[in-house]
């Protein structure tokens, strides 16, 4: 398989905190990989060491199938953490160094990015000026500058206004179709997250618990009762004999949601009582995104 | 390495905070000359010492304004006006400034990223950095030289001017050149090392006054050995270079001490940001 990044334990240790612990993820090439977390979960830490801005205590890493980091990271684009810019120069000078560092010598691409990136009426505004969304599109546009094949984006539409957001996100989805250009995105801004991204990686506490393809996620996030029963294992017995359901699922001890007989859930929760589970709780619910990555993340996020 | 080299020297042409550097220099050096003038009045009875306020004493004595013939411009003349500019920190505490925000602002604005990891190495950034540093200190204290020589015309008067021994000037100024090279890769040093601008600019300006004071205090406890380790730190050559009659044994000294400073600072920076991560 075509891997623009593959991961084998990945670890970082700051002092005795270990902030990514063993992170083996694989970014197809094409894939906008959503890489979601808490704060402080380690997303941000873990795309440093994969733009080469810090160096892991254990692990290895491939990118586009080679080993030669120095050389692949060419193909890289990043926008971690703040945009790095010069706020006493223009936007115009500030991709200039940029260009001049990439040794790029088409002197007009300064110009034909600011175009793309919305900003050509502000080129000859001093960047300390700036709005942040401003400030997040131009750092876009430095990360894109050298045409690249994988694009590192740690929170790019933080601070943005729902308008900024929309055309982050549909650069992305046009970067992404038409130049087939990979994607690795953290934000906190989950449905938004999801309106992109092709797979999710699900990093807690510096470790990575799940990888999943958009789908999956879709599936989970399916209208269902949720039951909440002090024996699991004896209630599923019950809802596969009594009530005859096969769709469901226990998401963790005690939780079962049922994706089946949703048109009469009175007849669920008659055979469960009736079969001596002691039923603490029974809603109709449609998980929405943000509570599927809840469950995942065991808390609220960004909390 | 070119291309960053040719990103390097366009971020120093765009810097407004290096001209303004230049400039308080060269402001510097017309006050200095206005003090001396201001003295030489005082001296030649002109002004009385204490009118509106304004005493002026050297060395913590009071000039004399019963109108003592000699000059105190001539007699220190445009060597020694140099020898203030750069002996007496005046350069020096500025280029700390200038060198500082030239390398810890690309840690502080998060453009260091833009660079590492685009296909460099981080030895190649570091260097790429330092070469502008140079030419900034260079460029730094030929324009503090040139304004002080050119200052000296009007200031001491055709006569004094031609009286001057430029063979002397000539001589000081490089090796000032040379300390100030070394001095201007010991700030980088600093930079990398603290990445933060209040800090770097604090500990540069500290290595800069109080360095001597820690050499001098060495030279104490080391002189019952006979050594002398202030003869061998860059910044008290720096105070303490001669102004005439130049000695081959502090030319040979200043050259390979300024050698040994300068590998010795590029190496440890260097080696710092290669090993340090980017944040």
């Amino acid at each position: 398989m075509d891997y623009a990044l593959r991961t084998d334990g990945i670890t970082k240790i700051y002092g005795k905190h270990t902030v990514v612990d063993h992170v083996s993820m694989h970014v197809k090439k094409g894939d906008i990989y959503g890489f979601i977390g808490k704060n402080g979960a380690g997303k941000t830490t873990f795309m440093r060491i994969v733009a080469g801005l810090a160096v892991p205590a254990a692990g290895s890493m491939e990118l586009f199938g080679s080993g030669d980091l120095e050389r692949q990271r060419q193909r890289l684009g990043t926008l971690i953490e703040q945009p790095g810019l010069y706020g006493t120069m223009t936007a115009r000078d500030n991709l200039e160094v940029v260009r001049r560092s990439l040794g790029i010598a088409r002197k007009q691409a300064v110009d034909e990015m600011l175009e793309f990136v919305g900003l050509s009426q502000a080129g000859e505004k001093k960047v300390k000026n700036f709005s942040l969304g401003m400030k997040q599109r131009l750092g876009i546009g430095i990360a894109l500058f050298r045409s690249p094949d994988f694009l590192i984006l740690d929170e790019p539409i933080n601070g943005l206004d729902p308008e900024g957001i929309k055309e982050v996100r549909d650069l992305l989805s046009k970067l992404n179709k038409e130049k087939q250009i990979t994607i690795l995105i953290s934000s906190h801004i989950l449905g938004e997250l999801s309106k992109i991204a092709t797979k999710y990686g699900i990093i807690k506490e510096g470790a990575l618990i799940e990888e999943f393809a958009a789908e999956e996620l879709k599936s989970r996030c399916k209208r269902c009762v949720k039951l909440v029963v002090d024996d699991a294992q004896r209630a599923v017995t019950i809802l596969e004999e009594k009530c005859h359901i096969l769709q469901y699922d226990v998401p963790k001890e005690g939780v079962i949601r049922v994706f089946d007989g949703l048109d009469h859930p009175w007849v669920i929760n008659r055979e469960l009582v009736e079969g001596g589970i002691q039923l603490k709780e029974s809603y109709l619910a449609g998980q929405d995104l943000e509570g599927s990555f809840m469950d995942l993340l065991g808390g609220a996020p960004n909390d | 390495m070119i291309n960053l080299l040719n990103a390097e020297f366009y971020k120093l042409r765009k810097s407004k905070a290096i001209y303004i550097g230049i400039l308080t220099a060269s402001i510097l050096a017309l006050l200095l000359y206005g003090s001396l003038l201001l003295v030489d009045k005082i001296n030649q009875g002109e002004i009385g010492n204490g009118t509106a306020g304004v005493t002026v004493s050297q060395v913590g004595e009071g000039v004399d304004d019963g109108g003592a013939p000699g000059s105190m411009m001539e007699e220190i003349g445009i060597v020694g006006v140099l020898q203030q500019m750069f002996g007496g920190h005046f350069v020096g505490i500025i280029a700390a400034v200038l060198v500082s925000i030239f390398v810890i602002r690309e840690f502080a604005t998060g453009a260091i990223k833009n660079l590492v990891g685009k296909g460099y190495t981080r030895t190649a950034i570091f260097f790429a950095k330092m070469v502008p540093v140079v030419v900034l200190m260079l460029v730094f204290e030929a324009v503090v030289a040139i304004v002080t020589i050119c200052m000296g015309l009007p200031f001491m008067g055709w006569e004094g001017f031609l009286a001057t021994d430029w063979g002397d000037v000539a001589a000081y100024t490089g090796f000032q050149f040379l300390f100030g090279v070394v001095v201007a890769v010991i700030y980088m040093l600093v930079g990398e090392l603290t990445r933060n601008l209040a800090a770097g600019i604090s500990v540069s300006i500290g290595v800069l006054l109080f360095s001597t004071t820690l050499t001098a205090g060495l030279d104490l406890v080391f002189h019952g050995m006979g050594f002398q380790p202030s003869k061998y730190w860059v910044l008290d050559l720096m105070s303490s270079c001669p102004t005439t009659d130049f000695p081959s044994e502090f030319t040979l000294r200043g050259v390979l001490v300024s050698a040994v400073w300068f590998v010795a600072a590029a190496a440890l920076g260097a080696l710092h940001f290669t090993k340090a991560d980017v944040k």
